[in-house]
């Protein structure tokens, strides 16, 4: 983990001896010789580390310790304070500076301090990325009812010691985004950043400035240099959520910055070199868009070294009923609600529903329940009025069914999911037995 | 550069004839659930296009400049029906339950309008109404030639049947 350090101080001897004793430490160090204009370089560029004295030209330390903590609140500020002044170095720390050294220093203690930033960073790191970990192991033990889901997991537990693509696929909110931060926070890559951006949200010049960054004057409106996503996910991952809307031009881009592991920020002549692992998700049918000539076939062979379909939630209905327990406490806390759970009728209408918008869409639906829910139990008057109005179906194209071979496996699946009772199921489905028992015995 | 956030769509297909507030308030409903805005579609139940009479009825209301006559058949209103009528009182509707929404008279036949906006604009999901859904050989049709998920409805659903027995909790 490289971080960047910049050096305010207006003596220049002293200023480059700070900045080779760090970068022989392995820090990116840059320096500026007055405050404004360390105050614009943390503006534009962003830094970790701000080691800065207290009497400088143009804006002094104290000053600028304040105006970086505004901008930029995880910068880290040590103050370097003249002439052993106590009351200076308490003032620092009052206003947030994270250490302060009183002149003249060795460089060695400088270097103690500074490592000091680099340990605790790395801790905070390694507790974010332990503490997301828990949470999404935890989460997915309860969405993992059904064998669609535990199969998909089982693919991501046999690569989370590789590097490569991968590409998520699967219709809206069924978890593309929670699986890819699976990916990355069980990897080796874990306490690097997760960055994510979702190609559909944006134009094509926005989309490039996003993701490559751009220099100052690149374009009306570049009034200063950005940093891309790419460039800050280095050491990390980047999530390219609904990859088959990138513009053309810009997946050729891509390719380019994944095979040579560098790219230019745009209207740059630099080449930048990254180290980013690449997770991309798509609701669309990518074959399809391969074919129509909007996809890059050789940008998907790129993405997909591995492929992970998660299927929609009308074909796990197993995780129905589990999910629908874990969506009831995570809300609960939050709406002083007494509800225990659902009653029996409540947990067959969702069971029953086909869920267009899938594992969102019953979240949605049981938050809103809690909230209307006045008794102990979730009843059905607390779910939608549509779930009880019709019977509704999502059917996918590509694999088209006749409507009686659906109807066929619907019966099944009731009948299974009531452990193979017919007579309640010919109850529930409102048809006759004699009429299930045909159903059942078609092939 | 401006930015040009893409909400998700829904394709709403439904017939004029047919009682559009027990379709629209399932749409309007899924649209809120998946964040997305919805693209109305409203059909003539045999279509326009394909019949030849109708055009030259309405050809020759053109010629003798009765434009708005013309345009009213050429959209399939018959009397008493007024498309724009139904397209703005859809459009209030909708904007009411905070859903952004783009509503079309489609003068040719379902499939086929359904394939041209799926050809034309950027859809996530096709929503069928129940009169729509209760035409098998369209929505056989419809699946054959659609690359994204149909959605589809019909009444009643069996939850009602279930709601009259007796409760117990889980």
């Amino acid at each position: 983990m490289q971080l960047k350090v910049l050096v305010a101080e207006d003596e220049d001897i002293t200023r480059k001896h700070i900045m080779n004793t760090l970068r022989a430490e392995g820090y990116e160090a840059q320096g500026a010789s007055n405050g404004l204009d360390a105050f614009k370089m943390v503006q534009s560029d962003g830094f970790d580390i701000l080691i800065a004295d207290v009497k400088m030209p143009r804006m002094d330390g104290m000053e600028l310790l304040s105006r970086v903590k505004e901008i930029s609140p995880d910068t880290a500020v040590i103050v370097v304070t003249g002439y052993g002044s106590i009351s200076s170095a308490v003032d620092a720390m009052k206003k947030g500076a994270f250490d302060y050294l009183p002149k003249p220093f060795e460089l060695d203690e400088m270097v103690l301090k500074v490592n000091k930033v680099r340990d605790q960073r790395m801790l905070k790191r390694e507790n974010i990325a332990l503490r997301a970990f828990l949470n999404i192991e935890k989460e997915l033990s309860v969405i993992a009812e059904s064998e669609g889901m535990k199969r998909v997991l089982e693919v991501i537990r046999s690569i989370q010691d590789s590097d490569c693509s991968v590409l998520l696929s699967g219709e809206t909110g069924v978890g593309k985004s929670l699986l890819a931060k699976v990916i990355h926070f069980s990897s080796p890559r874990r306490e690097g950043p997760f960055l994510s951006i979702n190609c559909a949200t944006f134009t094509e010049e926005l989309l490039a400035s996003e993701l490559f960054g751009h220099e100052k004057g690149a374009f009306t409106g570049a009034t200063a240099q950005k940093k891309g996503l790419m460039e800050i996910a280095d050491g990390g991952t980047l999530y390219l959520d609904e990859v088959a809307e990138m513009p053309p031009n810009l997946q050729a881009k891509l390719l380019k910055a994944i095979e040579e592991k560098e790219f230019f920020r745009v209207g740059g002549t630099k080449p930048i070199k990254v180290d980013v692992r690449f997770i991309a998700a798509t609701n669309q049918n990518i074959a399809l868009a391969i074919a129509r000539g909007s996809f890059r076939r050789d940008l998907y062979y790129r993405l997909n070294v591995m492929e992970v379909y998660i299927p929609p939630l009308r074909e796990r209905r197993t995780d129905i009923t589990p999910l629908s327990r874990y969506f009831l406490a995570k809300h609960l806390p939050r709406y002083r609600k007494n509800v225990k759970g659902f009653t029996n009728e409540a947990l067959q209408i969702l069971r029953n529903y086909s869920y267009p918008g899938n594992v969102r869409e019953l979240e949605n639906i049981i938050e809103r329940a809690i909230i209307l829910e006045k008794g102990a139990y979730i009843t059905p008057e607390s779910l939608p009025q549509m779930l009880k109005m019709f019977q509704i179906e999502t059917l996918e194209p590509e694999n088209v069914k006749p409507l009686d071979e659906v109807s066929r496996e619907y019966v099944r699946t009731v009948v299974e999911m009531l452990g193979g009772n017919k007579a309640e199921a010919a109850r529930l489905l409102g048809i006759s037995r004699t009429s299930l028992w045909r159903m059942l015995k078609e092939q | 550069m401006s930015r040009a956030s893409r909400q998700k769509e829904i394709l709403y297909v439904a017939y004029r004839d047919e009682s559009l507030e027990e379709g629209i308030s399932y749409a309007l409903y899924l649209a809120g659930q998946m964040d997305a805005g919805l693209r109305i579609v409203l059909l003539s139940r045999n279509g326009f296009g394909g019949k030849f009479h109708n055009v030259m009825d309405a050809v020759a209301f053109a010629e003798a400049s009765e434009h708005e006559t013309a345009r009213r058949m050429f959209a399939g209103e018959e009397d008493g029906d007024d498309a724009a009528s139904i397209q703005s009182y859809l459009v209030e509707r909708c904007s009411r339950e905070g859903i952004k929404a783009n509503v079309h008279i489609g003068l040719e036949g379902t499939v086929s309008v359904v394939q041209e906006f799926l050809k034309r604009k950027r859809i996530d999901l096709v929503l069928l109404s129940p009169a729509v859904t209760g035409s098998r050989n369209i929505l056989n049709r419809l699946l054959r030639n659609s690359p994204r998920p149909v959605v589809t409805m019909s009444r009643g659903s069996d939850n009602d049947k279930m709601l009259a027995e007796g409760g117990t909790h889980s």
